[in-house]
Formats: C-alpha cells, sequence, structure tokens
C-alpha cells in the first residue's frame, strides 16, 4: 500500500518548502492592514520549522526522521535560510533544530490550574526571514525543487515520499508552471509519488477562500486551475489529520490545494502536509 | 503458591536498546517466587514525547511497590509527577527540550495483582490498565480474558495515556479495572500494544498464540529478539518495543 513507510532515522523522509519572495509579499494580509504577507509567511514556515524539530525532540537530542529544503524565489532563487544554514539546500532536522538564525523570547499567557492565568517565557527560534522583492520566478525554483528532489531520492529509494509545500501569491511570471509541477508529483520513491501542496496567498479580503477542493470545484482563473490541477491528491492519512484536528470533511479526491487563504489555511496546510502519522 | 514470571524485552527495530521506553515490574525474589500476593506490572512510554521511559519506569515501580493506587486524588498523582520532574532535574538543556518537558511524558500502564486463596491453588486477581498495554489470560486452550483491549480493531494511534505533568489528572481517571480468579495452570500475559495487537490478530484468525508463547520460553527455540525480527520481516507486527511479562504456575 502507497504511503505506508515507516518514518525513521535509518529510513527518514524530506519536506520541501518552495516559497514566493516576490514583491507583491510585500502587500499587507487581508484581516492585517499592517501585516505584510511575508511576515505572516515567514511566521508560519518559522513556526512550522518549530514544530517539526519539537516532534522530532528527544531527551538526548533530535533524532533525524525529516530532512529540511527551503527555496525561496523573487529577485533570486535558491536556499533560503538566515542565519548559519543560509546556502544549505538540504538541512537535517537535527541542524535546523540546533542552528536557528537566532532564538526570540515572549511571553505566553497560559491556565495555571487554579482558576488564574501564568505568564511563561517561550523561546522562538527563527530560521527564515521575510523578503519581498522582485518577479515570481515560478517555475525556474520549481525545477531547482525538483532537482533537490531527485537526488534525495536517488540516496532514498524507499522513504515515505517527500511533500513539497508551496506558497505563493501570485502568477509565474518565468511562464506556466505546469510542466514543473509534473516533473516534481511524477517523482516516486517505492511508496508512492512525491505529495505537492499549492498555497495561494490571498491579498482579497471580499474573496471566498477554497480549501483542499475535489475536481468539481469552479476556480476563478486559468493560474488557479493550473495549480489546482498540478497539486496532489491528499492521502487517506492527511484527509484524516484534516477532518480531525482541523474539524474538515474531506473526502477521497480532496486536492492539497488552497485558493486565496488566510493565514489560518495557510497554517492548517502546513500542518496536514507535513503530519504523517508514521513516525517511529 | 509459586508463580514462574518471565520478562522479554526488545528494542524497535533501527533503535540502540537505550532508546528502549517500555519498561516492566516484577518481585524480585528467587525464582519461583513464593507467597500469597504478587504484583507485576508493564508500561510503554510514548515515542513522540520526552524522558517517556522514565514515566513508565516510575509508573511500573509505583505499581509493584504499591505507591500506586486506584485513588485518582490530586495528591496522589502530584507525587508520581513530582518524582519524574525530580528526575529530569534542573540541568541545561536545549530549547526544543525544553518545549517539549513542558507537555510532559506519556505512558500507557497495565498493573497486575495475582491474590492467592487461603486454601491454595486457585485464587483472585485485578488489573489496572490506561492505554493499550493488554492482558491476556489462558486456560487450556482458550483466552479466557483479554484486557482492556477484546480486538485488534480497538488499537488507535492516539491511546489514552498517563501524563507525568499537571495541573489536570483526566487521564488517572480513565483508569480501567478488572477482576477474574484463576487456577493452577491458568498462563497469565502482559504485554506492550504492538505484541498485544499480533497476539489478537492471532487469536482472531483461530491460530493459538500462546503456544507460540510458551514455546520462545524454550531454550531449543530462537530468543525473543529473533522472533520479533522474523514477524518485523513479514510485516506481521509494527517496529515498535516489544515487552512481554508472561506468568505461570508451572516451570515450562
Amino acid at each position: 500500500m502507497a504511503y505506508s513507510a515507516e518514518i525513521s532515522r535509518s529510513n527518514p523522509t524530506l519536506f520541501v518548502f518552495v516559497i514566493d519572495q516576490s514583491g507583491s509579499m510585500a502587500d499587507p494580509v487581508p484581516d492585517q492592514p499592517n501585516r505584510k504577507k511575508s511576515d505572516a509567511v515567514a511566521d508560519a514556515i518559522n513556526r512550522l520549522l518549530q514544530n517539526l524539530v519539537i516532534r522530532c525532540a528527544k531527551e538526548e537530542g533530535v533524532r533525524d526522521y525529516f530532512c529540511v529544503s527551503v527555496v525561496g524565489y523573487g529577485n533570486r532563487v535558491g536556499p533560503a535560510f538566515s542565519g548559519p544554514l543560509a546556502s544549505r539546500e538540504l538541512v537535517s532536522i537535527s541542524d535546523v533544530g540546533n542552528m536557528p538564525a537566532r532564538v526570540e523570547q515572549r511571553t505566553k499567557k497560559s491556565d495555571d490550574g487554579a482558576g488564574g492565568i501564568m505568564e511563561q517565557t517561550v523561546k522562538l527560534p527563527v530560521w527564515f526571514d521575510p523578503v519581498a522583492d522582485g518577479g515570481t520566478p515560478m517555475c525556474n525554483a520549481l525545477g531547482q525543487a525538483a532537482e533537490i528532489l531527485r537526488r534525495w531520492l536517488a540516496q532514498h529509494p524507499d522513504c515515505f515520499p517527500p511533500v513539497v509545500i508551496h506558497i505563493t501569491d501570485g502568477e509565474s511570471t518565468d511562464g506556466d508552471p505546469s510542466q514543473a509541477m509534473a516533473a516534481i508529483t511524477s517523482l516516486s520513491s517505492s511508496d508512492g509519488n512525491i505529495l505537492l501542496f499549492n498555497v495561494h496567498v490571498s491579498s482579497d479580503a471580499n474573496s471566498t477562500p477554497i480549501a483542499f477542493p475535489d475536481g468539481s470545484v469552479t476556480l476563478p482563473d486559468q493560474y488557479a486551475k493550473a495549480l489546482f490541477e498540478g497539486a496532489s491528491p491528499l492521502t487517506y492519512g492527511m484527509r484524516m489529520v484534516a477532518n480531525t484536528q482541523h474539524s474538515m470533511s474531506l473526502a477521497e479526491g480532496a486536492r492539497g490545494y488552497v485558493y486565496n487563504g488566510d493565514m489560518v489555511l495557510v497554517i492548517q496546510a502546513l500542518d496536514i502536509g507535513t503530519r504523517p502519522s508514521n513516525l517511529r | 503458591m509459586h508463580v514462574y514470571p518471565e520478562v522479554f524485552q526488545v528494542a524497535k527495530d533501527g533503535n540502540a536498546q537505550l532508546d528502549y521506553e517500555d519498561a516492566w515490574w516484577m518481585p524480585k525474589q528467587c525464582h519461583p517466587l513464593e507467597g500469597r500476593s504478587f504484583r507485576f506490572a508493564v508500561a510503554d512510554g510514548a515515542t513522540d514525547a520526552v524522558f517517556s521511559g522514565l514515566w513508565a519506569r516510575i509508573l511500573v515501580r509505583a505499581f509493584g511497590k504499591r505507591n500506586f493506587t486506584t485513588d485518582t486524588s490530586s495528591a496522589h498523582i502530584g507525587r508520581l509527577r513530582k518524582i519524574w520532574a525530580r528526575s529530569v532535574g534542573h540541568r541545561p538543556i536545549p530549547w526544543y527540550v525544553e518545549e517539549k518537558l513542558r507537555s510532559g511524558a506519556f505512558a500507557a500502564l497495565i498493573g497486575f495483582e495475582l491474590v492467592e486463596n487461603q486454601n491454595g491453588g486457585s485464587g483472585t486477581w485485578n488489573a489496572t490498565a490506561c492505554g493499550d498495554c493488554c492482558l491476556f489470560q489462558v486456560r487450556n486452550r482458550d483466552l479466557i480474558t483479554a484486557f482492556p483491549i477484546t480486538s485488534s480493531e480497538q488499537f488507535t494511534n492516539s491511546p489514552h495515556l498517563l501524563c507525568s505533568v499537571g495541573p489536570g489528572t483526566d487521564d488517572f481517571n480513565r483508569l480501567s479495572l478488572t477482576a477474574g480468579e484463576w487456577i493452577e495452570g491458568d498462563c497469565f500475559y502482559l504485554m506492550t500494544d504492538a505484541l498485544a495487537n499480533w497476539f489478537l490478530v492471532e487469536c482472531e484468525t483461530r491460530c493459538v498464540p500462546w503456544q507460540i508463547l510458551r514455546d520462545i520460553t524454550l531454550p531449543k527455540d530462537p530468543p525473543f529478539g529473533s522472533w520479533i525480527e522474523g514477524l518485523r520481516r513479514a510485516k506481521q507486527i509494527r517496529n515498535d518495543d516489544c515487552t512481554l511479562l508472561s506468568i505461570g504456575f508451572e516451570h515450562f
């Protein structure tokens, strides 16, 4: 059965994040006029990386169940980590945990168990800084991601299929990305094809978001259709995460595609895409 | 009564024995055990938490030493949690362990007590469980007790587990209790979830897994670790830490 390979230190898997860093990402998030989309996406990616590290953490250190790659595209295309991991295209999750660019501290309020509120200082590591500059060379970025995936699969032929999460707010400026997406989803390990999520970040407060649609949905334009058709059908495990953890009701055929998503939907998509249940 | 307990354990494939996060308890006496009542326990620390193996060891020891009762008062639970917190200590730890410590450790537990009647040769037993560690009682050629899980379909990825941090005590309120009777010749098996799941699947396909378990205690048969490795290769058992505590009234 596909998508059932065990994820272990001897058989890790890969998450690739392809992030739009074009100039339009400086536009505000629809419901937060003082917050740029690039800032909101960077926060979401940093919290996701933090959660992935914590998920793999044991008392003796971080177990390397995953590797992570972050490809940014805008004025330039390439690895997008900040700090000591800058320019590295493939990073083990233990290196992610041990080498953040910086660790910020915030105060968090929580229930003290006796009817009161207590304040705790929590550490928030940062690996990825917001950038919003230049055009939208989506095909080039997806091509680089495909190269990273090919090299990974040559070394890990039996891994749980890598997951690619592509976050964008706009239209490709270097051609139709359909072929580049197909090149990614045609790659496979012995456990199944690579899974591609396309997450469209909204700039329009008045439009209705579409989350994980099946083939029956009507999409507004050719770009949305291309991103929908390029996205992979969600696996059974991912639909279970969506339905049980995020109160969705996704059936077979739902695709890893979000149109005009707010940040809640972006964060949900990141969670659904990176929570395989067969971690050992 | 004379009781012959045996423990078998193996870490999940790909892990070192140091990474083993199950725990077990049986009285430290000569073999066989001689007395009128004994306690045994098996626990399974959750992989996705930190210091879960430690929490599992604290729980089985508390049950075995009769410091674990079904009293779910916060004071009683607090004592067990304090032992865990003290053992984890205050040494410098990286941010990711610090973050995870706040959520605490989690473990499943099955605790089991045998008590002999005044006349000997038979008696009662009682068991306490949380999560998917299981107890099976076999008499002659029949499985007569499966507790707390009775069919392989009931195993899930999110069993109820006991947590090492408060303030809530809901997890301890979910303890399941049961009791029964035994006669000489009965066999009891305490197991962590992967092995228990295999055991129930075998039962559901009209096999007699207890015969296999009896056989692996014999010197001529392959050791427990090799046998589990074979089941893993054949994909008949999930790759997980496996622990079996068998309790009989005769030497196999």
